[in-house]
């Protein structure tokens, strides 16, 4: 019979173990052996009269395993023996949530300005305002961000727009008035294009940082510059003249060119010690000619008011 | 007096919404009778708190009288001009310092704040007001008034709408805690309102956006900091789910000491209340602000855990309440409308911010003493998506700062 035999073995392994661990195998195998046969002896009556019995060795086996385990898990067990008891059901009702102890996010630390900005006792500026915020990131980001077409076509219009306004009087002086003198009216346009270009090439650099413009010679013979200067007044007055005729309105006329500047050059203006009137070098206070006008003639101009205004804080 | 003739006394009855009254009274210069104060109460007529709240509104302003019944149910007050902290007229230094006694420790010190902020505006000088004393509670009570941080962050950037921002500071110079029985608090803080005008903007606040960021003061009184630690773990814990850009700061600070003023002892101090406390403002694209606030109760016994989770789900709660002003700041806001210029200025409010006691009386009050009623309608016509909202379309007086011509 099989499941004798293998009882057998158990019952001899229990045994090697029992010195070792007496409290824990049942009292029935700490009695003598003679007993054990009684009992045996026993089992075969009932066997042979039933059936053989298969529950014993079971819960031999259960104890066993229990003891092999004791060692390593005593305090294990004794977690598990003390709480609920063993339904499995309850152990997944339970569920414990603690935020305080799960949700431990770095804390990013605020700048020392949001702080000031915040913590003072002003009430805190609006996040529009504040510059440290994410916020204000994004509009850096706008002007890159071209992928929107309308509106990078419209800031190109823009910037053409604005080239454009500040080049027309190039395009307007040489073909002043698109009057009839012309021919063609498409030639102006063809034949101003290549001096025009150059022209507009020329202010573009100009307003990018260029010294002065290419075209402005430096040194050249008085006669041929007041020759050029006539031309250029000549040009204008033409200009301005067609334009008049044909009812056009062109730009002011400026007023500082030429002769004009020099009239409209103010006074330079002298430090706290100076002069408010003559030029004084060498220890000797030089008065023009129009100077002596302006102090002996009465309201001979703004300057001989000025100057006895001065007079007095001297 | 000869505009007693003139003006007829408004007849109110009824201890609430005292402050709203006294503070309309004295903006439209209108007088105003007060009677059947708590007449069926042990102790009837006016409490210590709200004499004392009278007693600052005489010390910034100059000819006003207020009687008392014998019994105190009755009260007539006729306003002055609000001249502000002109020098001689109670200010030393240009700072009228008002002590807030001992039996006051009912009402934290927003209560009389707010009312001051809303007042300086109009007034005819800077104004400059120290609050101190025995009843000055900084932080938030269980009253329902708001800390002073909330006041600073959440009521005074609201001037803003109305083009008043120059020159506004609210200093908290001692800290305080709401006390148990018969101890002293001890605070002090100090109002600077520097911006007088003429005549506030008017207001069109019809969009409240989205909340884009919150930030939040924690504080603690004679406690641990690390209790603001806790408190600002649980309430980010809650928000940053919501809003990233979460930030709350700390302010530890010691409990102020309170002198006995007993011969035995001349120069005793006693500690005065400790605790603390977590004030949260929520700031939406469009500028609205939503605050919170909890602290401590004075018995104690409440974790921190609870302090932070408690006031973030506050802040959530009036952000779902949804509309411009939420229910501590819509009275500023309605009454700086209702003194603007002689235009129709509009604010978006939630149906449960409008609909509270408080909103309606003031809308009551607001029509007895200026004669224009607020306009409502419902907002969500154009799209349904939107909780429904209502627009209140509020006149204004058009009289606006009397003491002055310009600016």
């Amino acid at each position: 019979m099989a499941p004798t035999l293998g009882k057998r073995k158990r019952v001899t392994r229990e045994e090697l173990e029992r010195p070792s661990r007496s409290p824990s195998p049942s009292s029935e195998s700490q009695e003598s052996d003679g007993s054990e046969d009684v009992q045996a002896l026993f089992r075969k009556a009932f066997e042979a009269k039933f059936k053989p019995l298969d529950i014993e060795p079971v819960q031999k086996k259960v104890k066993e395993d229990e003891i092999e385990h004791d060692d390593e898990e005593i305090e294990e067990e004794d977690s598990d023996w003390s709480g609920i008891s063993s339904e499995d059901e309850n152990d997944d009702g339970v569920e414990v949530f603690d935020y305080a102890a799960n949700n431990k996010q770095p804390r990013e630390k605020m700048s020392k300005a949001e702080l000031r900005a915040f913590m003072s006792s002003k009430p805190p500026p609006l996040s529009s305002a504040s510059t440290t915020t994410k916020p204000t990131k994004t509009p850096k980001l706008t002007p890159a961000d071209t992928t929107d077409p309308t509106e990078a076509s419209h800031l190109k219009n823009d910037l053409d727009l604005q080239n454009l306004l500040r080049e027309s009087h190039l395009l307007s002086t040489y073909n002043p008035t698109y009057s009839t003198r012309v021919a063609d009216p498409s030639a102006p346009k063809k034949s101003s294009s290549v001096s025009t270009r150059h022209k507009i090439a020329d202010m573009h650099m100009q307003s990018l940082g260029a010294k002065g413009s290419a075209f402005s010679q430096k040194s050249m013979p008085m006669s041929q510059r007041k020759g050029i200067a006539a031309k250029a007044k000549l040009r204008e007055e033409l200009r301005r003249k067609e334009a008049k005729e044909n009812g056009i309105i062109l730009e002011r006329e400026k007023k500082g060119d030429g002769a004009g500047k020099k009239a409209s050059a103010k006074r330079r203006d002298v430090g706290v010690g100076g002069p408010s009137v003559g030029k004084f070098k060498n220890g000797t206070l030089t008065l023009s000619r129009k100077d002596v006008a302006s102090i002996t003639r009465d309201g001979g101009g703004s300057g001989g008011r000025k100057g006895k205004g001065k007079k007095g804080r001297r | 007096m000869s505009d007693e003739t003139v003006q007829p006394l408004l007849q109110f009855s009824g201890h609430r919404h005292l402050t709203t009254r006294l503070l309309l009274s004295t903006l439209t210069g209108r007088p105003v009778r007060i009677s059947k104060i708590r007449p069926s109460s042990t102790r009837p007529g006016l409490t210590p708190y709200e004499t004392n709240f009278i007693r600052l509104l005489d010390s910034v302003t100059n000819g006003a009288q207020i009687q008392f019944s014998m019994t105190g149910t009755t009260l007539v007050y006729r306003p002055g001009l609000i001249t502000g902290c002109a020098e001689g007229l109670g200010a030393i230094g240009g700072v009228v310092r008002h002590e807030i006694p001992r039996e006051c420790t009912r009402r934290g010190v927003s209560w009389w704040l707010i009312p001051l902020a809303i007042l300086a505006p109009f007034s005819k000088g800077p104004v400059n007001v120290t609050i101190w004393g025995d009843g000055c509670i900084t932080s938030s009570t269980t009253h329902g008034d708001i800390s002073v941080d909330s006041v600073r962050t959440c009521i005074l950037p609201l001037f803003r709408n109305f083009g008043i921002e120059r020159n506004i500071e609210l200093r908290v110079l001692k800290r305080s805690f709401a006390p148990s029985q018969g101890k002293g608090a001890g605070g002090e803080v100090q109002l600077v309102f520097g911006h007088q005008v003429r005549l506030p903007k008017t207001l069109h606040l019809m969009n409240k956006g989205r909340v884009k960021r919150i930030r939040g003061v924690a504080y603690a009184v004679g406690v641990s900091g690390s209790n603001n630690a806790r408190m600002i773990e649980v309430a980010r814990g809650i928000l940053n789910k919501f809003v990233p850009d979460t930030y709350i700061f700390s302010d530890v600070s010691p409990a102020p000491l309170i002198p006995t003023y007993s011969k035995a002892d001349p120069n005793g101090k006693t500690k005065g209340a400790v605790g603390f406390g977590l004030s949260l403002v929520a700031e939406s694209s469009t500028n609205c602000l939503y605050s919170a606030d909890a602290a401590s109760p004075p018995l104690g016994g409440i974790t921190p855990e609870d302090i932070g989770k408690q006031c973030a789900y506050q802040l959530l709660e009036k952000i779902s309440h949804g509309g411009c002003a939420e229910i501590t700041s819509v009275e500023t806001m309605l009454l700086l409308m209702s003194m603007g210029s002689e235009d129709v200025g509009r604010l978006c409010l939630g149906k449960d911010v409008l609909g509270t006691e408080e909103v309606v009386q003031l809308g009551r009050d607001v029509k007895v003493f200026t004669g224009a009623a607020w306009g409502l309608r419902e907002k969500g016509a154009r799209d349904e998506s939107e909780e429904d909202e209502i627009v209140v379309s509020v006149v204004g007086r058009g009289v606006g700062n009397v003491g002055r011509k310009v600016g």
